[in-house]
């Protein structure tokens, strides 16, 4: 089967196993996919339905304002796997999500740490920063750095993508995550406060040698749709240093689970194998060599792809930063 | 005899990220145990498991997904220890007897997850927790209660199911004290051959791994709740009928010839 690598990078407790959890059930109950099945394997499958249900139980809640991390951190490297193909057939493409532990990306990180990183975002075509939105927009940003750590994220993407080691296109997807009270707001301080914010690893990514190689995009993702930031309350850690504790609310007594735009990612890394896909004679092949063969041969599967895709989602939240050539 | 204890926890902030570290000579080092990435491979880590196995002739007991009492993250979410212990292959009796000892203890009242969670603290240095590295390395000659009081069952009867085959299972209460039993009763000589290999993964017992990683990584025995079966799988035996099988089919094709050979 041919394989796509996604890697996701990320704060922990930030979301990122809940983020494939709602992706993956909302592309199940999206009935116009009605043509394609996303399949995850034995191992994803059992630790998904685990967190969709830690999901839900969050509406269960008495409490006013509770916390929300989840209930397992990622202490390694996981994998999740899922068979993407049309309805009612075997899968013909393997997605690959590998989360990594923030600590891989530390200058103190162990050699093997490192390699293993270093190795699986070579390989990846997919690239998945997700962002925990309330440190990114509460107390002016400033836990961001603390959390979010943006500038180890540019250093990392500093070291590993350049001109000579970028030859074919990548997708960088941003997903702010937890990001319901922003979107509810209706204010647009969440996509620019992500350009000011991340305005390192972006000017990489739009720097000379890059710039027509790398596509990034912003798909802010609501992974429960009806819980919203409460309130922050800073506490002392063991070094006597402010550490901020979020703490989350139901929008009201009533509220249920309603992921919203979960799904977005996986449309827009779809969408950029599409285009590849489209536009063959324009690249050396390297690690997109597996799109020949995957859409080449079945027109059914293209089609449905292509209206999968269709429905990315454009406006002042979903953005495209640079390199539309590609979507 | 040069054992070695390490420890994996994470501290409140978001700077203490799970770290594996060590103590010795009163300094703390991070580092992690050999062989880590092959066991983490065949169990899931977040979750309780045991993985007893052998590297370059040490031996190596990780348990992995202790939950703490009191001990939580910046998101509230309670932190999780990880033990690793290692020794020359001289002592795997007592890593059998530990091993055993925890896994009972995990179907009973959890009394060593309490005494490493007592082991374990809090504290202001870089990885926001210190530990008390003596205490558990000296689990390896405490005695084992646990073991005496819920494995009623005799060296005889042991050697009586004893199966040589690798075998894998549903992680259940009576799948956890067979597998118990038998790191406690077998001969030594049993473990020994196994231990002779270079690398090797003996025991497997954790929450969700396909049956498909137990095989690959030539599990002795594997333990996982996405086994489908309660009882044990024999895995020998599938690889025997599949040998058994080929050998029947170049047998007929062989026989075909000959009868095409006589007849002409």
């Amino acid at each position: 089967m041919n394989e796509v690598n996604i890697c996701m990078f990320g704060p922990r407790g930030v979301g990122k196993t809940s983020l494939l959890t709602t992706m993956y059930e909302q592309f199940e109950n999206d009935i116009s996919n009605a043509k394609l099945q996303l399949t995850p394997d034995l191992e994803s499958a059992s630790i998904l339905q685990e967190r969709l249900a830690d999901l839900k139980s969050l509406f269960a809640t008495d409490e006013v304002f509770f916390q929300a991390g989840g209930l397992l951190a990622t202490e390694n490297v996981n994998i999740f796997n899922f068979g993407l193909g049309k309805l009612g057939e075997k899968p013909t493409l393997k997605l690959k999500f590998i989360d990594f532990p923030g600590r891989y990306l530390d200058s103190n990180a162990d050699k093997d740490d490192k390699e293993t990183v270093n190795k699986f975002v070579s390989q990846s075509q997919g690239v998945l920063i997700a962002i925990h939105a309330p440190a990114l927009m509460e107390k002016q940003g400033k836990f961001n750095d603390d959390i979010n750590r943006p500038m180890q994220i540019a250093d990392f993407f500093k070291n590993n993508y350049t001109k000579d080691t970028i030859k074919q296109p990548r997708l960088i997807i941003l997903a702010p995550i937890k990001c319901e009270k922003y979107i509810h707001n209706n204010s647009t301080d969440l996509i620019d406060n992500i350009k000011r914010e991340y305005k390192r690893l972006l000017d990489l990514f739009n720097s000379e040698g890059l710039m027509d190689k790398i596509t990034v995009v912003i798909t802010p993702v609501q992974t429960t749709g009806n819980i919203v930031l409460g309130k922050v309350e800073v506490v002392k850690d063991t070094k006597d240093r402010n550490v901020p504790q979020f703490y989350f609310t139901k929008n009201n007594s009533c509220a249920v689970y309603a992921p919203k735009d979960s799904e977005q990612p996986l449309r827009y890394l779809l969408r950029f194998f599409l285009k590849l896909h489209l536009s063959s004679q324009e690249n050396c092949w390297g690690i997109f060599s597996f799109i020949r063969t995957w859409l080449g041969l079945d027109k059914h599967l293209r089609d449905a792809i292509t209206k999968f895709a269709s429905a990315c989602k454009r406006d002042k939240f979903f953005v495209v930063l640079q390199c539309e050539r590609w979507l | 005899m040069n054992r070695k204890v390490y420890i994996q926890s994470a501290g409140f902030s978001p700077d203490q990220d799970y770290t594996w570290i060590t103590y010795e000579g009163g300094l703390y080092k991070q580092e992690k145990p050999d062989y880590l990435y092959e066991m983490n491979y065949i169990v899931q880590s977040e979750a309780f498991s045991v993985v007893l196995a052998c590297h370059k002739k040490n031996i190596i007991l990780l348990v992995t997904g202790l939950k703490t009492k009191d001990r939580k993250d910046y998101h509230g979410r309670s932190i999780r220890n990880s033990i690793a212990w290692v020794s020359s292959y001289e002592e795997q009796k007592k890593f059998r007897e530990l091993a055993a000892e925890i896994i009972i203890d995990s179907i009973t009242e959890k009394k060593i997850w309490d005494y490493i969670d007592d082991a374990v603290k809090d504290a202001g240095n870089t990885w926001g927790y210190e530990v008390d590295s003596q205490k558990l390395i000296d689990l390896l000659d405490k005695e084992k209660v646990e073991i005496k009081n819920n494995i009623p069952v005799t060296y005889e009867e042991i050697r009586k199911k004893y199966c040589k085959n690798n075998r894998i299972a549903k992680n259940n209460p009576f799948r956890l004290k067979e597998l118990a039993c038998e790191l406690i009763y077998c001969d030594d000589k049993i473990f020994g051959n196994i231990l002779k290999r270079n690398s090797s993964i003996i025991i497997a017992v954790t929450d969700k791994k396909s049956k498909d990683k137990f095989i690959e990584k030539n599990v002795f025995r594997g333990l996982s709740n996405l086994v489908d079966s309660d009882d044990w799988i024999d895995l020998s035996q599938n690889k025997n009928n599949y040998i058994l099988l080929i050998l029947l089919l170049g047998i007929i094709i062989i026989l075909f010839f000959v009868i095409k050979i006589l007849r002409s």
